[in-house]
């Protein structure tokens, strides 16, 4: 029984980060109709940023607050100055824009800062753990279920609720009647590249947190998580890659329990495969992908 | 008393790439009038009013609107000036509900204003009250061209364009949509039709165009198409 409760929490507080960082792939992707390879550096610019708020002493709440605010300004910037040049490009322009954009971004890192790890110490109780009966929970776990929780909570409202949020709900789906109704494009963009970077930032802090350091190539694995958390869910709605995110938290979860110590490496290559696997049965992921779109 | 035209286009080209779409094109709309462009499929009727709307660039010609020129005005500028169009097909947010459409069709007014409008737009769509919280993706053809007319009128517009709004419906449901526009009309909204409904839309129609390849080609009263028997048969094809 403590098995099961102890498997949910690790399962669940991984797939709620995944779940982040793939609604924000899947909202570009709707919005704009490709896919932001760059996306997961922005967990390396929120960690970068909180680096330098450690270094000039600012409190932890406040660290943190920058590191999620910096990634929210890195993916609107990543935009204005990657992107918006290349609106009406094809989907494969952007995509390789957006792998060109990740690979300058590892580079003017690892030249302007170092290749080499740089320490993030967030305070103690963010990495401890605590006692429920006989099971040891971690805190930095529940703190990323709680969080990503009330993240998809607040998301749902902005989408159901406010003018930008459904506006955005409705470029996804017909960018030019959405002009038509006559809210500006740009502001449309821009709100989805800041939502999509706030929520890599919060999945950031989160990740920086379990491993205390932050280093140019650290967003590889996440990034990968959340592509394959967004395709399996699908990006139709919102639901799409929570779902997917979940799923794949399970899966980890699962392996990192039942593989032998030396087989932990085949981890992720299993993990991938069940994915190929699914995408043969599936391929539009779980909840279908909007494939009408309008350009 | 001289009347200055609402909207006034100057030699008007579209192209994509090698293709000319529209090849030229000069017309006017005077406020408080139902004009109707008639064309073939391909005639380049839509080329031409994603132009106006600035969705499709203008490749020459001038664009007057209420006496100023907004040629490459961006689409949410022009709306925001209050010309608006009703895209052709099916364009309704399928999975917002109609109150949700609603609203963003009156995301550009005052909220006291929006709310009011609002309310003009379920008196005179009774329907949509009815299927208020319902996706509009599950309204039938003719109710989703309804909501999308009431979309685009939560704006207040000075001039409504509309793109073969009779497409696709049913006849008793294009009678409905018609004797809508010829109240609107009514009620001092100036209209710009696009149709192929030849005979419906000259019957509610000031003055008509016929675009031809990307020109007109006949221009005049409604009345004086409507006397040309013929002219649906040697326009159109014979279709719609
Ligand atoms: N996006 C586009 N790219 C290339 N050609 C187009 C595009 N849209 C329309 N066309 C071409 O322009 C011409 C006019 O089309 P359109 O304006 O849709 O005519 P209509 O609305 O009168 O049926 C057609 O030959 C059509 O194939
Ligand atoms: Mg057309």
């Amino acid at each position: 029984m403590e098995n099961i409760l102890q498997f949910a929490v690790n399962a669940l507080s991984l797939g709620g980060v995944y779940a982040m960082l793939a609604i924000g792939i899947a909202l570009i992707y709707s919005v704009m109709g490709f896919l932001n390879i760059a996306h997961g550096d922005l967990l390396t610019l929120c960690g970068y940023a909180m680096f330098f708020c450690i270094g000039f002493g600012l409190p932890w709440p406040l660290v943190i607050i920058v590191g999620v605010l910096a990634a929210g300004a890195a993916s609107v910037a990543m935009e204005q100055v990657a992107f918006k040049p290349l609106r009406s490009a094809s989907f494969d322009t952007l995509l390789l824009t957006s792998f060109a954009l990740s690979a300058a971004i590892h580079v003017v890192l690892q030249i302007s800062i170092s290749a080499r790890p740089k320490p993030v110490p967030l305070p103690s109780f963010l990495t401890g753990s605590y006692k429920l009966g006989d099971i040891v929970i971690g805190t930095g776990q529940t703190l990323s279920i709680a969080v990503a929780l009330t993240s998809m909570v607040g998301l749902t409202y902005f989408l159901r609720r406010t003018t930008m949020g459904l506006a955005m709900q409705a470029a996804a789906q017909d960018f030019d009647t959405t002009r038509l109704m006559g809210i500006q494009a740009n502001r449309v963009i821009s709100s989805a590249f800041f939502i999509a970077g706030i929520l890599a930032g919060i999945a950031g802090v989160l990740i920086i947190a379990q491993r205390g350091s932050v280093d140019p190539l650290m967003a590889m694995n996440p990034l990968i998580k959340g592509l394959i958390a967004a395709i399996i869910g699908g990006t139709g709605s919102l639901y799409g890659p929570v779902i997917g995110g979940i799923i794949l938290g399970v899966l980890e979860t699962i392996f990192q329990t039942v593989l032998p110590g030396e087989a932990l490496l085949f981890r992720d290559p299993l993990v991938l495969s069940l994915l190929v696997a699914f995408l043969l049965v599936a391929p539009n992921g779980l909840t279908g992908t909007r494939v009408e779109r309008s350009r | 008393m001289t009347v200055s035209p609402m909207l006034q286009l100057d030699q008007i080209i579209v192209r994509y790439g090698a293709i000319m779409a529209v090849q030229g094109v000069s017309c006017e709309v005077r406020e408080g009038e139902i004009i109707v462009l008639l064309g073939a499929n391909g005639a380049g009727k839509s080329s031409l009013l994603r132009a106006i709307l600035g969705l499709t660039p203008v490749d020459s010609g001038r664009v007057w609107f209420q006496g100023q020129d907004v040629t490459g005005w961006r689409t949410e500028a022009l709306v925001r000036e209050g010309l608006t169009l009703t895209p052709e097909g099916r364009n309704v947010f399928q999975s917002l509900t109609v109150k949700e459409n609603l609203r963003l069709g009156g995301a550009t007014m005052a909220r006291e204003q929006a709310v009011e409008t609002l309310e003009r737009m379920l008196e005179q769509f009774p329907i949509l009250r009815e299927r208020y919280d319902q996706l509009a993706g599950t309204l039938s053809g003719g109710e989703q061209q309804m909501l999308a007319i009431a979309r685009s009128l939560m704006s207040s517009p000075k001039l409504l364009i509309l793109d073969e709004p009779s497409l696709g419906l049913a006849p008793v449901i294009i009678e409905e949509v018609f004797s809508l526009l010829s109240d609107l009309r009514d009620q001092g909204t100036t209209i710009m039709l696009v149709e192929q409904n030849v005979a419906q839309s000259l019957a509610i129609a000031d003055r008509a165009y016929l675009l031809e390849l990307g020109r007109i080609q006949r221009e005049g009263p409604a009345a004086s198409f409507l006397e040309d028997l013929n002219l649906h048969e040697i326009y159109l094809g014979g279709e719609g």
